[in-house]
């Protein structure tokens, strides 16, 4: 039986596609949630329950950012979701729960992206990237003009964009930058521009080991 | 209203037990998955027609006994439970003694109104069990297809053919009106606007299938729980029209009280009856025929109706993948 793993979006799923890759886990499945908010998610659970007993997996991991919330406030809107759907709850993070269905065992975890307890993949992404950042960084200047600034989430996000249309891009990549100036792209031919080895990313590829 | 049915060794089942079902119910799964072995198993332990069931799927040269019914008849007996209304009754079926009630091991006669309707690649049982005003009429007929001109001749004897109109505009808006002539008996007439009358095989199969459905709806008895199975009911209607035909079963079975069961493989059909389910709360169930990992055997998965639009809006497999 596969395994699976829940993100929210496209760039998560590049990302973790290409960091499991270098992790001894079983074959597996990255089911995207397009967009996180506890009805999608609920959803997309009570779905995966429903087609357990004719597809079922034998691990399921649910990886959202942690964004400005704290651990246990994420905990606790991944175990209302939990419960609507699966009818259990997780005691923590990064820790399965077991549970059977119809005597077809199943283990549930969650991950959460943060680098010192808060942030999410693109901070984790400014934070490993291997590559000079002179024209992504010139925003922090931009945002000092602004008279209101936007959230550290916007911000990180655009970061992550210029860095990779304008710092690490060709001028042709850039001309189809839809196709070459994205996260799965640089993931697939530019591994260069991130520090994929940095200790930032240990403590999501122990919780991706537990898929094995 | 049958709200759970288990069967044993009929057909493709071994064990299968299915829970859930509403007023509309619509089964999918893919090819030899047990449909349409669910809809005649409803039928069989619904109106207790043996022949009937047997001929759905006879044909020359096999066996035709109540044998034949069975997926291991070393067994010797098709077991049911159905819980209707609440209530849990169980009976089997032995070739050499018919049916016996589980409990009391008396015969077993539960006086149904039933109609299966197969796609047209099968053949039809006997309306041994339709409760029409003349039902030796019909019964004796030994066609392959049901008359329409003996139902669309019902509806209007008792005043209801403007029901059936109305429903066949939702295919073809242009037709104004519907009738039979005594010099064809066996022929039901359409016209469109501007038009003469034509015979309804000049027009498309959706249109003579839902004149089919109403017209056995409206002649089923009033004020017991009738059922009507319908195999592939996607066939020949046009997606645009699946949704207003999904919203006119709802009213009329809802109106006549019947509980209706439709297999389907159409995704589109899917999607036009979830968002009917919409409006009418808690009346539609919708089941997956798929095959249990680890013990192989059938199962009918019940998708809850958010859940189930959850799923169509992304894409996510649902008809036994």
């Amino acid at each position: 039986m596969k395994n699976i793993i829940l993100v929210e979006g496209k760039d998560d799923k590049a990302f973790i596609e290409y960091l499991i890759q270098g992790v001894d886990v079983k074959e597996f499945s990255i089911n995207i949630l397009e967009g996180l908010s506890k009805d999608a998610l609920t959803k997309r659970l009570a779905s995966l329950k429903t087609g357990f007993l004719k597809n079922p997996f034998e691990k399921l991991g649910i990886i959202i950012d942690q964004d400005s919330f704290t651990r246990e406030e994420r905990l606790a809107f991944i175990n209302e979701c939990l419960q609507e759907s699966f009818d259990i709850q997780l005691s923590d993070s990064q820790t399965f729960v077991d549970l059977t269905i119809d005597k077809i065992p199943l283990q549930i975890a969650c991950y959460f992206m943060n680098i010192g307890g808060k942030g999410e993949l693109e901070t984790i992404l400014r934070l490993i990237k291997n590559h000079s950042s002179s024209n992504a960084d010139c925003l922090e200047q931009w945002q000092n003009c602004l008279s209101e600034k936007v959230s550290q989430k916007e911000f990180d996000k655009l970061w992550v964009h210029y860095y990779l249309k304008y710092d690490t891009a060709t001028h042709q990549e850039r001309q189809h930058a839809g196709r070459y100036c994205t996260l799965e792209y640089s993931l697939q031919h530019k591994t260069h521009i991130w520090d994929l080895d940095s200790p930032v990313l240990n403590e999501l590829k122990v919780f991706l080991a537990l898929f094995d | 209203m049958i709200q759970n049915i288990s069967i044993e060794n009929f057909r493709c089942f071994d064990k299968t037990e299915i829970k859930g079902f509403s007023r509309i119910n619509v089964i999918t799964g893919k090819n030899n998955s047990g449909k349409t072995c669910l809809l005649e198993a409803l039928y069989f332990g619904l109106s207790q027609d043996t022949k009937g069931t047997i001929d759905t799927r006879s044909y020359e040269g096999t066996e035709n006994t109540g044998y034949s019914l069975m997926k291991n008849q070393d067994i010797g007996a098709i077991n049911f439970k159905f819980t209707v209304n609440n209530e849990e009754f169980g009976f089997k079926y032995q070739p050499e003694f018919s049916f016996k009630d589980d409990k009391t091991g008396e015969n077993f006669t539960h006086n149904n109104d039933v109609q299966l309707i197969l796609d047209k690649n099968r053949k039809y049982p006997q309306l041994s069990t339709l409760n029409l005003n003349e039902p030796k009429k019909i019964n004796e007929k030994n066609s392959s297809s049901i008359n329409l001109v003996q139902l669309f001749d019902q509806a209007q004897i008792t005043g209801l053919d403007k029901e059936i109109l109305d429903s066949v505009k939702i295919i073809d808006s242009t037709i104004t009106e519907i009738r039979t002539f005594g010099s064809y008996p066996n022929t039901l007439f359409l016209k469109k606007e501007g038009t003469i009358f034509q015979p309804i095989n000049y027009h498309g199969d959706a249109l003579g299938k839902v004149i089919l459905y109403i017209g056995i709806i409206l002649n089923y008895k009033k004020s017991i729980y009738n059922y009507l199975l319908i195999d592939e009911i996607e066939n020949g209607i046009h997606y645009t029209a699946q949704k207003e035909v999904w919203q006119m079963l709802f009213k009329l079975c809802q109106h006549h009280n019947i509980q209706l069961f439709a297999t389907t493989h159409s995704r589109e059909m899917i999607t036009a009856f979830e968002e009917v389910c919409e409006e009418f709360k808690g009346e539609g169930a919708y089941f997956e025929m798929a095959r249990h990992a680890k013990t192989n055997q059938i199962i009918g998965i019940k998708h809850d109706i958010d859940t189930l639009e959850y799923e169509l809006a992304t894409n996510t497999p649902i008809r036994g993948e």
